[in-house]
């Protein structure tokens, strides 16, 4: 109790609300701009809060991973892009909506349900995680070892169209979390005499390179769009419907919530997929299912409830075991490392004050992201004006210095620019990003627990089969991978379609 | 589609000669204990796992080559445009980006922040900007002005020193 009031009078002083605030702001502009993500936006902050306290910092940050949720129902409803990927299916019956002359409604419940859907996902939070952080303190490293591959593997094969790419683009990841000193041994390896490889390729550095320099040079390749979209225009007034509206609404509203926390959770998916599984189940479960896509609120709702409810979900594996299953995660885990924060069970015994300023920033920046983006509109609206290719450059340059001045290293550039290049020619070669970096960051995760596992299974890790949780994880992990191998391959036989078709960003 | 999955094959057999390198490497790095694994195990499973792996989508290429091979070559044969040696043109664009960020490397101690940011950033503004909407002067200015507003944050918010360079 005592933790928890600690925790969030610790989010409140003036400076932590403040950077809350920008955070949340810099978040719904990232959101709405198509081409610059939340991941982005974390990316140009995380070299900034190294001199920050844990708390601040983790308030900026989670600003911007609510608002970068959020704000790209702004262009998915306005110009008919989603400004990220968690908004592809705010566009089916926003931007009719938007079209009828119904921006303002459309808005406004995209952002009324946005805001329900992270209040659930909040709630699951804090219900879910403190409980689970119980059960998962007592597990050892057998269990977390198969955790750890489990959530891999999901990584590497939910989130392409190829199970082979997808698992070559985790090991690489791995590969490259091998560099430097090795885990419970100490030997350096891979450093191929270059002193400042010893501590391995920094994680900031690596991040930046392939989520900003990555991205960039793959804006670069695609073009930038000139043609400037006839922005419907867009004032915010009241909450799109009468409250019997959204009464009626509310069981679309707690389905599509428990959709986007449940695809949070689950390592590899999240926003970006959990806007289209609810939309769809929305559809399928209507009785008037032929009205989805006409511009109705149903489908608005569906879209953002779920989509905003991963974030509460995806936070879940992360403080309960340490494990991020998205990249905007894996770079919360990458801002509480510089922290010297281990996220996982024990940080709610031995740091509860940070767990709950943590579930306060969430609910904090919440109602932030309501406020600006209800008050601010016009002002998002006008920055979503200033050309694309003004603005990355600029993004790039902010990144590069920030990536310097963390260590005041030249080298931690080129490491960046290293990066940058291996997410170009993924990109180039159809392979998906995320899982290098996820692998990359829990690679060395993956290491330590296989050694000490063996260690204490006096150099075998056969004790593993006499686990029950750590057995389960590891043969749903195999079958996991076999039955979406074999359904690729089934649908690959059939026929004239796409098979290689991989998803594209 | 066929330049798809040559794109593979590709990208299979540099997977291939790397996973093969890895394990090379790995096999000389000392063990470090005394039981069961150390640590050359995890990049050897790493570098076998890659061979496999790659093995699969080298596998899975050839088969759809087979498949798709015979009718895929018109089409790509007329829609391929001749490479042109122009600004325009999005692989030298991304090249020349890529230059500009590795001068910047080289440059930002020496020269320092003030000197080598506005420099690089109008550079990239005008490198990626559209030709119609090329405005240099605009540009510079844009540059310059932000390039401060960034030196300042870092200064004063992050109270962080930038290299001052030749402005010492």
């Amino acid at each position: 109790m005592n933790d928890i009031l600690t925790g969030i009078l610790s989010v409140t002083t003036p400076f932590a609300l403040l950077l809350m605030a920008i955070g949340t702001a810099l978040g719904i502009i990232f959101g709405a701009l198509p081409g610059l993500s939340a991941t982005m936006g974390i990316a140009l902050c995380l070299s900034m809060t190294y001199k920050m306290a844990s708390l601040d910092a983790i308030a900026l940050l989670i600003g911007i991973y609510v608002g970068g949720i959020s704000g790209g129902l702004v262009s998915a409803i306005l110009i008919n892009i989603p400004g990220t990927q968690s908004s592809i299916a705010t566009t089916f019956d926003g931007y009719p909506m938007a079209k009828q002359g119904k921006a303002k409604e459309a808005l406004g419940i995209a952002l009324m349900a946005s805001f329900i859907g992270t209040l659930i996902s909040f709630i699951a939070l804090i219900t879910i995680a403190p409980t689970l952080a119980q059960i998962t303190i007592k597990f050892t490293p057998f269990e977390y070892f198969a955790i750890v591959l489990f959530s891999l593997t999901l990584i590497g094969t939910l989130i392409s169209g190829s199970v082979t790419k997808g698992l070559l683009s985790g090991v690489l990841g791995l590969m490259l979390g091998c560099v430097g000193v090795a885990p419970v041994t100490g030997t350096i390896r891979f450093i191929f005499d270059v002193t400042n490889l010893k501590a391995g390729f920094s994680q900031t550095p690596a991040m930046v390179g392939m989520f900003a320099l990555g991205a960039q040079l793959n804006m670069i390749q695609k073009g930038f769009n000139t043609k400037q979209q006839s922005i419907e225009q867009g004032k915010m007034q009241g909450f799109g419907m009468p409250f019997k509206g959204w009464l009626h609404q509310s069981f679309n509203i707690i389905r599509s919530a428990l959709i986007g926390i449940g695809i949070g959770i689950l390592p590899g998916i999240g926003g970006g997929t959990s806007n289209l599984i609810a939309y769809g189940v929305a559809k399928s479960q209507s009785k008037y299912p032929e009205k989805f896509g006409t511009g109705i609120p149903d489908g608005i709702i569906a879209s953002e409830t779920s989509n905003n409810a991963s974030v509460g979900g995806a936070l879940i594996p992360l403080l309960t075991v340490g494990i991020p299953g998205d990249t905007v995660t894996a770079m919360l885990l990458g801002a509480l490392t510089i922290q010297g924060l281990t996220p996982g069970p024990l940080l709610f015994k031995t740091n509860g004050v940070f767990v709950y300023g943590l579930f306060a920033c969430v609910l904090i920046s919440t109602i932030m992201m309501v406020v600006i983006e209800y008050f601010g509109m016009r002002t998002i609206i006008k920055i979503m004006s200033i050309p694309r290719f003004i603005l990355l450059p600029i993004v790039l340059v902010v990144c590069m210095v920030g990536v310097f001045a963390y260590n005041n290293r030249i080298f931690d550039l080129w490491v960046m620019l290293f990066f940058g290049l291996i997410g170009y020619l993924m990109n180039q070669f159809n392979y998906p990003n995320a899982p290098v970096i996820l692998a990359f960051i829990l690679g060395p995760y993956l290491e330590t627990y296989m050694l000490r596992a063996q260690q204490l299974g006096r150099g075998s890790l056969a004790p593993i089969f006499q686990r029950p949780i750590a057995m389960a994880f590891i043969i749903v992990t195999v079958a996991f991978v076999l039955s979406t191998a074999y359904k690729q391959i089934k649908a690959s036989n059939k026929g004239p379609g796409d098979p290689a078709q991989d998803s594209e960003e | 589609m066929i330049s798809k999955i040559k794109k593979d094959i590709i990208s299979a057999v540099f997977f291939l000669i790397f996973g093969a390198v890895i394990i090379t490497v790995a096999k000389d790095i000392p063990k470090g204990l005394s039981t069961g694994f150390g640590a050359q195990s995890f990049p050897l499973f790493c570098g076998i796992a890659m061979i496999v792996l790659s093995l699969i989508l080298l596998l899975q290429s050839m088969v759809q080559l087979k498949k798709y091979g015979g009718k895929a070559v018109k089409e790509d044969g007329k829609a391929k445009p001749s490479f042109q040696w122009t600004f325009y043109n999005p692989y030298i664009q991304v090249l020349l980006s890529f230059l500009l960020v590795i001068m910047y490397n080289y440059l930002l101690k020496p020269l320092g922040y003030l000197v080598v940011t506005p420099v690089f950033l109008f550079f990239m503004i005008l490198l990626v900007a559209p030709e119609s909407e090329r405005k240099p002067i605009k540009f510079a200015i844009i540059a310059t002005v932000t390039s401060a507003i960034i030196y300042i944050i870092f200064r004063y918010g992050f109270s962080v020193q930038l290299p001052m360079g030749i402005l010492k």
